[in-house]
């Protein structure tokens, strides 16, 4: 016969249903034979009840795979390529590291996209709907408008209010101006059909517009077949050929984009856009000469003051999107975070911007704020923000860092450029 | 016990069989789950570490190197991820005074009242207080078995350690507990029993 000792020692995988049959053989002709083991076994499974009972309730009660699955990530390339790669990136590491003495840990992306895509798509519907958005403020020869491709065009005339969605079209040699609310002006010469979408976005199919384009919060944006053009406030000329835009600016900065590129034009610069074509080159011109059929062409004075007096812009506060910064600080002990933008004149009354800055999991860790006056030193293009006393990050991977204007106390450009965390 | 050998799974993976990867996540979730459990469950954190550890071994799935002990490499990235998350969060658990234990009431809880609830945490309390009283190299094994009902097998291809390793370690686990829990003066109730055993 078995000793209580051995018995023992079989108690639990019996209980577990994990004794094979000659143990388990053994284990019971003890036990039927000897109280005190009995008693064990009473006790220890009871014990092993509880403990399951207890931790059941914290079980595993459903499949995680499908929420597992429905985020999985890209898997590491093959041990080789990630050793090599691993490899490159220690010595790329190696060289920042000699040239950079105060080693600021270095900026990893930033997302200062958002802003723009928002301003970009903001929603046309809302300014649409037939609403005034201006008017003819010259017109000579013949002009027809029309609602839609194919649908019923008209005459034309001065003073005529401009709604939002309508079309334009120039015979040859007549001549079209129209005053949008803001003001902006669209000059547009013979043979040019023009869609005005609303004040702030123009779509030319064929021909040649000069544009005076008010400064406001909003993008103004021309579609052509070929690129489009997006500006906040400046005066450019734009010819569209069957495949091709040509854009020139007078003043102010353009963005020109087509479907694979896209540059910024200053005043002089020229460019010319056809679809698929990159990069886009830009030439230096006569500004003038480009723009002399233009001047020609005059508002009627008396047509621009029922405008200014008529039409106004739609109500529109447009609320840009946060920047936001992610910084890898690599468990560094982050003393400071400094901000750089490029050194261009802003506004006196400059807003402004809260900073807040939270961890890997978005957990607040403190907030600052930037003071507008930092942006009117010209010379200055940073802020240093230092962590406050009583703030330790020292521990994390990356910072989140989002920064949002102080509107009331002036003017937002989201100047920032460069977000990086400075170490001890 | 597993008609497909975990091998076979992890290269079907790397061949780029994502439903592949869904079978070692339905064959290795509760032990995952436990493992977070054990290590961060008083913080609430157990589902979002499994979920972590999964993703985190795909990612890294190239690097395994014998594809026959995906279970423990598992279990080592689990322990890693644990490790981080309670890294991460240790200012913030700092400051939070962790939950003896957390989960949703049940229908059960509410038929026993309040009085009921109280015994039954305090019972929970004194379960957990013997796991944590047990040797290190014991309570992994001991959750595992517990909380998920693992079989001896399942334990050893999780943990790395033989079967008869594995039935060792919670032989002298559950002659241990017995004597600490001995006072509860528990009943062998027949129907606990059953439960426990469903």
């Amino acid at each position: 016969m078995a000793s209580c000792t051995q018995v023992d020692s079989l108690l639990q995988a019996y209980i577990d249903g994990e004794l094979s049959a000659a143990e388990k053989a053994i284990l019971e002709q003890h036990i039927s034979e000897c109280r005190s083991c009995a008693a064990l076994l009473k006790r220890q499974r009871a014990s092993s009840a509880l403990i399951f009972e207890m931790l059941g309730d914290h079980r595993l009660s459903r499949n995680m795979a499908p929420e597992i699955m429905a985020h999985l990530p890209e898997m590491e390339p093959s041990y080789k390529r990630a050793h090599e790669m691993t490899m490159r990136t220690k010595q790329q590491g190696k060289r920042v590291n000699l040239f950079q003495m105060l080693m600021p840990v270095a900026a990893v992306s930033v997302l200062l996209v958002l802003a723009f895509l928002l301003a970009w798509s903001w929603p046309s519907a809302l300014l649409n709907e037939g609403r005034a958005v201006g008017m003819v403020t010259h017109q000579d020869g013949r002009v027809l408008r029309s609602r839609e491709e194919g649908t019923q065009r008209s005459r034309v005339a001065l003073k005529a209010v401009v709604t939002a969605d309508e079309r334009f079209e120039t015979a040859d040699k007549a001549s079209l101006m129209i005053t949008l609310a803001g003001p902006t002006h669209l000059k547009a010469d013979g043979n040019t059909r023009v869609k005005v979408v609303n004040e702030r976005e123009i779509g030319v199919e064929t021909g040649r517009i000069w544009l005076s384009v008010a400064k406001d919060e909003r993008l103004f944006r021309v579609t052509t077949p070929s690129g489009d053009i997006t500006v906040f406030g400046t005066v450019f000329n734009v010819e569209v050929t069957a495949d091709r835009t040509v854009v020139t600016v007078e003043s102010g900065r353009v963005q020109v984009s087509n479907d694979v590129a896209f540059t910024q034009l200053e005043p002089g610069q020229q460019v010319s856009v056809r679809l698929a074509e990159k990069p886009l080159r830009k030439v230096p011109v006569d500004v003038q000469s480009v723009v002399a059929w233009a001047s020609a062409i005059q508002a009627d004075p008396e047509a621009l003051k029922l405008c200014q007096e008529m039409i106004h812009p739609a109500v529109v506060k447009v609320l840009r999107a946060e920047q936001a910064f992610v910084v890898d600080v690599s468990q560094h002990t982050v003393r400071a975070i400094t901000f750089e933008w490029d050194p261009a004149e802003y506004p006196a009354s400059h807003c402004g911007y809260h900073i807040y800055v939270s961890d890997d999991h978005m957990n607040p860790l403190f907030k600052g704020h930037i003071p507008g006056e930092a942006f009117e030193v010209r010379e200055r293009t940073s802020f240093e923000l230092v962590v406050p006393e009583g703030i330790s990050i020292a521990d994390k991977n990356v910072l989140h860092i989002s920064v949002v204007p102080d509107r009331d106390s002036g003017a937002d450009s989201m100047p920032f450029t460069e977000v990086a965390a400075l170490s001890l | 016990m597993h008609p497909i050998r975990d091998a076979e799974l992890v290269f079907r993976c790397l061949e780029g069989d994502t439903d592949a990867f869904s079978g070692l996540v339905q064959r290795y979730q509760g032990a995952v789950y436990a493992t977070a459990y054990y290590y961060a469950g008083r913080y609430g954190a157990t589902e979002d570490i499994t979920q972590e550890a999964f993703w985190t071994a795909y990612r890294s799935l190239p690097h395994l190197k014998d594809p026959d002990k995906f279970g423990a490499w598992l279990k080592e990235v689990t322990t890693r991820t644990a490790a981080n998350w309670l890294r991460r969060n240790a200012p913030r658990l700092r400051l939070e005074t962790p939950l003896p234990h957390r989960r949703t009431v049940s229908i059960e809880d509410a038929r026993q009242g309040p009085k009921g609830n109280a015994e039954r945490a305090e019972r929970y309390e004194r379960v957990q207080a013997a796991i944590d009283a047990l040797p290190e190299r014991y309570r992994l094994p001991v959750v595992l078995r517990y909380l998920q009902e693992m079989s001896y097998d399942e334990i050893s291809r999780f943990t790395g350690e033989s079967r008869d390793e594995i039935r060792g370690i919670l032989h002298r686990a559950g002659r241990q507990m017995r004597d600490s829990l001995a006072e509860l003066e528990m009943t062998e109730d027949d129907a606990q029993w059953r439960r426990a055993h469903k």
